[in-house]
């Protein structure tokens, strides 16, 4: 079951820590909690919101402090000067603007964003987060207004 | 660029490094074999700890219990530490054994106020339980100190009012440090943990 869906919990830990070492130590966290909890798993959701479930769980509230300085997004000068068509750019700094403004949103809205990049419906993402799909749909507007002035400032 | 080419650049980049990540079946059994590093362990290993080493003092306080040429009241302080380690260690198998483990098979917010009262509840009973032996402690510790001053002057004299002002003045000392120290080790993950909840439950 872990090796089937083990890209849920690499997307997680990407998501959550920066260092590799970190990333690995999460990784591990979280399937000895999957492990754990695979017994009282009841079948009453889909696996993979189960993982995603328990995955978040785990990242969330895990506390312990990154053991290295998160390694922050080197904005370049080209990286500054992003035109209004994004996929003129190269794969990579597509992806290093994406990082660089993630990292700036709160657990909860890291969480909440990387459900939806995940196709998950406000439903799936109100089930997992366990608030009501009206908070959903609120907090999806405030992430996407946060994203964009994120995104712009950098383009100033 | 707005949710939807980020949502668009995260799928792209996903299916490009996922597959350069995977893991067989035998390191993921070996990930299993390995102890829980969550707050809720941590908290635990953090209170076995504590009532291990109260409890490595209980056979040398039932020794001076027994002992016949020791003053009364070293006696009485040898009951009292006695008696409040056997509470302590009775309230933690009573209390914390039923939640050793981190609730995560609930959705994120129940998750988070299971272990945020669980949490604040733990920490306020190690509160009370550090400060029950705070007030014995410290006028036991003035009462040695007469002891060795008068050991080494047996002429001098100290009257109970000036223990029970030594102890008034290094009770605070004793006090705040505990407090210090408590909230070093769990206050911060307490904070956090109250913060992620706030944050979720606003509308």
């Amino acid at each position: 079951m872990i090796k089937t869906h083990q890209g849920i919990l690499h997307k997680v830990c990407g998501m959550y820590r920066h260092d590799p070492d970190d990333k690995k130590d999460l990784f591990q966290e979280i399937v000895i909690q999957l492990w754990r909890a695979f017994p009282k798993f009841r079948q009453e959701s889909k696996i993979s919101t189960w993982i995603y479930q328990i995955a978040l769980n785990v990242a969330i509230s895990d506390f312990r402090k990154e053991s290295r300085r998160p390694k922050r997004v080197e904005l370049s000068e080209n990286l500054l000067n992003i035109s209004d068509n994004i996929y003129d750019n190269s794969t990579e700094e597509q992806i290093k603007i994406m990082h660089h403004a993630i990292a700036q949103l709160s657990e909860i809205e890291k969480a909440i964003v990387m459900l939806y990049f995940e196709e998950k419906d406000n439903e799936e993402i109100a089930e997992i987060v366990g608030i009501t799909q009206n908070n959903v749909r609120v907090k999806m507007t405030r992430i996407r207004e946060k994203l964009r002035t994120i995104v712009s400032k950098n383009n100033e | 660029m707005e949710l939807d080419d980020l949502k668009y650049i995260w799928q792209q980049n996903q299916a490009l490094s996922i597959n350069q990540q995977v893991i067989d079946n035998e390191k993921v059994m070996e990930m299993t074999r390995q102890k829980s590093k969550d707050v809720m362990s941590k908290l635990r290993k953090n209170l076995d700890f504590d009532i291990w080493v109260s409890s490595l003092f209980i056979p040398p306080l039932i020794w001076v219990l027994f002992q016949k040429n020791i003053a009364t009241y070293h006696k009485y302080v040898a009951g009292f530490f006695i008696i409040y380690t056997f509470v302590g260690v009775f309230f933690y198998w009573k209390e914390f054994k039923s939640y050793k483990e981190l609730n995560l098979k609930n959705d994120l917010l129940s998750m988070l106020k299971f272990t945020e009262e669980n949490f604040s509840k733990r920490v306020k009973l190690l509160i009370i339980y550090n400060n029950i032996s705070i007030l014995p402690l410290m006028f036991y510790g003035s009462v040695m100190g007469n002891e060795f001053i008068n050991y080494r002057n047996p002429h001098h004299e100290t009257s109970l009012m000036a223990l029970i002002i030594s102890t008034i003045f290094v009770t605070p000392i004793g006090y705040f440090y505990m407090k210090f120290i408590i909230k070093k080790f769990y206050g911060e993950h307490l904070q956090k943990l109250k913060k992620l909840r706030a944050e979720l439950e606003q509308n």
